[in-house]
C-alpha cells in the first residue's frame, strides 16, 4: 500500500485504487498525464498501484479553505491560481492553489485553516528562497492538508491541541506524510530529504513507503524508494547566551555536536519559532556576528542551534532560549 | 511687508540707430542675495532714447525663468521703464534705476549702474551693468473678484466669505515659496503668499520629524505623515572605548558597549579606544537594533636592539599615536627579555623597557594612573622565537 486511508483523508485530490485500475485510466479519468500521477505519487515508471492505495491527485486543490500568513521576516511573493504575482504580507490570506515563494533572508510561516476558532491548526514554516503550493486543504474530523514544495525547506510543527492532523508534503522526488507535524522537508537537486523531527512520519517514493520514527532521516532520490534511516545528528546545548541573559554582546556559543560538520543557528521573535528572523549556518560551535539587526517591537528573541552532519541532515534543534535586550534598545 | 533683494548681472549689447537712440539685447544672471540662494538667467529687450546728453529713458521687456531647481520653468514676462543720465560720447556711465512689473510676479524695483564699452569688432554700444533688485515678498495683486455665474438657484451671497486660511500640520512646519519669492517661510505666514501663485504651484513643506511633502499651491490643508521612527544602534567594544553615533558623542561605558537611537537609514559609527580609531558602518531600519562589533584593541609590540632599554623614534611616534587613540583606557606594559644573560640583569633590562615604554605613553599624554607598569618577565623562551637580539613590550588595554 502506498498510502493508508487513515493517514491521508483529503476530500478533492485522492483516488483510491480499485482492483482493475491503471495509472493511464486513473490519469485519464482525472485529465491528468500518467507522468504527472506518476511524479505526484513518488512512483517508478514501471509501478503498478495496488488496490486499497491512496494516490494523490495534482492540480484538484479544494478551494475552499486557504491558509493565513501569520509570520513574515523579509519579503515573499503569492501567485494564486491564474491571477498576477503580488508580494504576500503578514496577515494576508492564501488560497488553495497559491504558490508562496519566500526571497532571500526571507522567512514566512502559514498557518494551515482550523476547525473552529481557537482550535487546533498547523503551520508551515519556509525558509529563504523556498517555493510552496498550498494544494488542498480539509477541516473537520479529518483535519490534512497537502502542500507541494518545488525549492527549499519547509518545516510542519506539531499540531496544537489533541486533535490529530496529517499534513502531506509533496516534493518532485518524494512524498511525507506527518499526523501531528514535527518534520521537515528539503527539496534537493534530484532528491527529497525528510528528517523526521519529533513525530513519526512515511515517506513514501518509487512505489515503496517507509516509516521514519522521531530523529531519523532519510533522503528519496527522484524515482526510487527512499533511504534507509538514518540518526539525525544531535543538537548542540547552548551555553551562551545564557537563559533570559542580555543580548549585550552577539556572542553565541554551544556545545559540539558529535557527528556535526556544522551548525544552524536561529533567532525568533517566538518560543515556537513560528517567526523566524534570521537563520545563519557555520562550521564552528559558536557564532560572533560583526552586525546583528534584530526588531524590537516583538515579544522577545529566542535561540537554538541545530547541527547538521556530512550528509546533509539536519538534526533535531535544541530547546530555545530567550535573551533580552539591552537597556535603552527600543522606541 | 517684507522685501527680497537680489543682485543682478546683466551684460547688454546695443544696435543704435542713427540718433541718440538704440535697442538692445541683454542677458544676466541674477542671485538672492538672502537665505535661499538662486540664480537666474533670461533675455531683456528694450529700447532707449536720449533726449538729451545728460538723460536717457528706456522701456524693456525682461523674460527670465522660475529657479532651476522647481518641477516647472515658470515664465515671467516683465516690462520695465526707467531712466537714468548717460555721458556723452562713450564710454561713459550708466547710472538707472526702474521699476518692474512682471506678469506672474509682484513688482520689483531695480537700480543699477553700469559702464558702457565698445566691444572690438562691433558698431553698437555694449553695457555691463550692476543692479539691485527689491521685490516685495507679499502678494502683487489683490484677489480677483469671484466670477459672476447664472444661477436658478437661491440667490448667492453677495460677497462669498474669503477661504479660511490653510492649516499646515504641525504648524511648525516651513514652506517653500517658489519664485519670485524663494523663500522658506513658516506655515504660518505661507497662506497669504500661497495665494498669489497659481492654483497648480508645486510648494514643499518640511518639519524635523515629518516626511517632506510637495503639495499643491491651492490645494487644502496640508498634513504631513511622522517619519519612520527611529532605530536603534549597539555598539559592541571594548572596555575604555569612546564611540560616536552620526555627530553625537555617546557616554562613556565601562562595558565597552554602548547604546543610541539613529535615525532610520545608514548609520556611521566611530569607535576610539585601546590604541585604535575605526569607523564601523551599517544601516538600520526603524524599529530595528542593530549590533556592531567593534574589532579588539590590538597588542602592541615594541622591540629593543639587544640588551637596550631604548626606544626608537619610530616606537616613540607608535607610542604617541596609541596614546591618542586611547579613549579611556589605560595600558599594562609588560617588559621581557632574552633568557641569554644573568636572571637578575634581564629582570632590570625587562623593568628597563616597560619604564621606558611607560614613560613614552605619559609623555604623550596619558595621564599616570592610567599606566600600569607589570612586573618584568625575563627568560620567557615565547618573548623572542628569533634569539636574543630583541625583546619585546605588550601594551595592553584595561578597563
Amino acid at each position: 500500500m502506498i498510502l493508508s486511508l487513515a493517514h491521508l483523508a483529503l476530500a478533492a485530490d485522492h483516488h483510491v485504487v480499485r482492483p482493475g485500475d491503471t495509472l493511464s485510466a486513473i490519469a485519464s479519468s482525472r485529465g491528468l498525464s500518467v507522468e504527472a500521477l506518476r511524479v505526484a505519487n513518488g512512483l517508478a515508471p514501471t509501478a503498478t498501484p495496488e488496490a486499497g492505495t491512496v494516490l494523490l491527485v495534482p492540480g484538484a486543490p479544494d478551494h475552499g479553505r486557504g491558509a493565513v500568513c501569520v509570520a513574515l521576516t523579509g519579503t515573499a511573493r503569492a501567485l494564486p491560481p491564474g491571477g498576477a504575482e503580488v508580494p504576500l504580507a503578514a496577515g494576508a490570506s492564501v488560497t488553495a492553489g497559491t504558490t508562496v515563494c519566500t526571497d532571500a533572508d526571507s522567512f514566512l510561516t502559514l498557518r494551515l485553516p482550523t476547525a473552529r476558532a481557537g482550535g487546533a491548526h498547523d503551520e508551515i514554516s519556509l525558509v529563504a528562497r523556498t517555493c510552496l503550493t498550498l494544494d488542498a486543504s480539509s477541516v473537520g474530523a479529518d483535519r490534512s492538508s497537502l502542500v507541494t514544495v518545488t525549492r527549499g525547506e519547509v518545516s510542519v510543527r506539531a499540531a496544537e491541541g489533541d486533535d490529530a492532523a496529517t499534513v502531506t508534503v509533496r516534493t518532485p522526488s518524494g512524498v511525507t506524510t506527518g499526523e501531528r507535524g514535527g518534520f521537515r522537508v528539503t527539496a534537493e537537486e534530484g532528491a527529497a530529504r525528510t528528517e523526521a523531527l519529533h513525530a513519526p512520519v512515511e515517506v513514501l517514493g518509487g512505489g515503496v513507503r517507509r516509516d521514519l520514527d522521531a530523529g531519523y532521516g532519510s533522503r528519496t532520490r527522484t524515482g526510487e524508494a527512499p533511504g534507509e534511516p538514518v540518526a539525525l545528528p544531535p543538537p548542540g546545548d547552548p551555553e551562551r547566551p545564557g537563559h533570559g541573559e542580555t543580548l549585550l554582546r552577539p556572542d553565541f556559543a554551544w556545545a559540539p555536536a558529535a557527528r556535526a560538520l556544522g551548525y544552524r543557528i536561529e533567532l525568533a521573535a517566538s518560543a515556537d519559532f513560528s517567526r523566524v528572523l534570521l537563520v545563519e549556518e557555520v562550521s564552528t560551535p559558536s557564532w560572533q556576528p560583526e552586525a546583528l539587526l534584530l526588531p524590537f517591537r516583538v515579544p522577545g528573541i529566542w535561540w537554538r542551534v541545530s547541527s547538521f552532519d556530512r550528509t546533509g541532515f539536519l538534526g533535531v534543534p535544541s530547546a530555545a532560549r530567550p535573551v533580552a535586550f539591552p537597556p535603552g534598545v527600543g522606541p | 511687508m517684507p522685501i527680497a533683494t537680489s543682485v543682478q548681472l546683466v551684460g547688454e549689447y546695443a544696435e543704435e540707430a542713427p540718433g541718440p537712440s538704440g535697442i538692445g539685447l541683454a542677458a544676466g544672471a541674477e542671485a538672492r542675495l538672502w537665505r535661499a540662494l538662486h540664480a537666474e538667467a533670461g533675455l531683456q529687450a528694450g529700447a532707449s532714447g536720449e533726449p538729451s546728453p545728460v538723460g536717457a529713458a528706456w522701456a524693456g521687456l525682461r523674460l527670465y525663468p522660475a529657479p532651476p531647481s522647481r518641477e516647472r520653468a515658470l515664465l515671467s514676462v516683465g516690462a520695465a521703464l526707467g531712466g537714468g543720465w548717460r555721458g556723452d560720447p562713450v564710454p561713459h556711465a550708466w547710472t538707472g534705476a526702474a521699476v518692474e512689473a512682471p506678469l506672474r510676479a509682484g513688482p520689483a524695483i531695480r537700480v543699477e549702474a553700469g559702464y558702457r564699452f565698445d566691444l572690438p569688432g562691433t558698431d553698437g554700444a555694449s553695457f555691463l551693468r550692476v543692479g539691485l533688485v527689491s521685490r516685495p515678498r507679499g502678494p502683487a495683486a489683490t484677489p480677483e473678484p469671484a466670477p459672476v455665474v447664472a444661477s436658478t438657484g437661491p440667490p448667492a451671497p453677495e460677497e462669498a466669505p474669503p477661504p479660511p486660511p490653510r492649516r499646515f500640520e504641525p504648524e511648525g512646519a516651513l514652506v517653500w515659496i517658489p519664485h519670485p519669492w524663494c523663500e522658506w517661510v513658516p506655515a504660518s505666514q505661507a497662506h497669504a503668499l500661497l495665494g498669489s501663485l497659481p492654483g497648480d504651484t508645486r510648494v514643499e513643506v518640511l518639519a524635523p520629524g515629518y516626511l517632506p511633502t510637495v503639495a499643491d499651491s491651492g490645494g487644502g490643508d496640508v498634513r504631513l505623515a511622522p517619519a519612520p521612527r527611529q532605530g536603534t544602534v549597539v555598539v559592541v567594544g571594548s572596555p575604555g572605548d569612546r564611540f560616536r553615533v552620526g555627530d553625537a558623542d555617546l557616554p562613556p561605558s565601562p562595558s565597552g558597549v554602548a547604546v543610541a537611537a539613529v535615525p532610520e537609514g545608514p548609520v556611521a559609527v566611530e569607535v576610539l579606544g585601546g590604541g585604535r580609531g575605526e569607523t564601523l558602518e551599517g544601516a538600520v531600519g526603524a524599529g530595528y537594533a542593530l549590533w556592531l562589533r567593534a574589532s579588539r584593541p590590538p597588542p602592541v609590540e615594541v622591540r629593543f636592539a639587544e640588551g637596550s632599554a631604548q626606544l626608537s623614534g619610530v616606537d616613540r611616534r607608535r607610542i604617541a599615536d596609541m596614546a591618542a587613540r586611547r579613549g579611556d583606557a589605560g595600558f599594562d606594559v609588560v617588559g621581557s627579555a632574552s633568557a641569554d644573560g644573568t636572571p637578575d640583569g634581564n629582570t632590570r633590562l625587562a623593568d628597563a623597557r616597560a619604564r621606558a615604554v611607560a614613560d613614552a605613553l605619559v609623555a604623550a599624554g596619558v595621564p599616570d594612573e592610567h599606566v600600569r607598569v607589570l612586573p618584568p618577565v625575563a627568560g620567557d623562551p615565547a618573548s623572542d622565537p628569533t634569539g636574543d637580539r630583541f625583546a619585546r613590550i605588550q601594551l595592553r588595554s584595561t578597563p
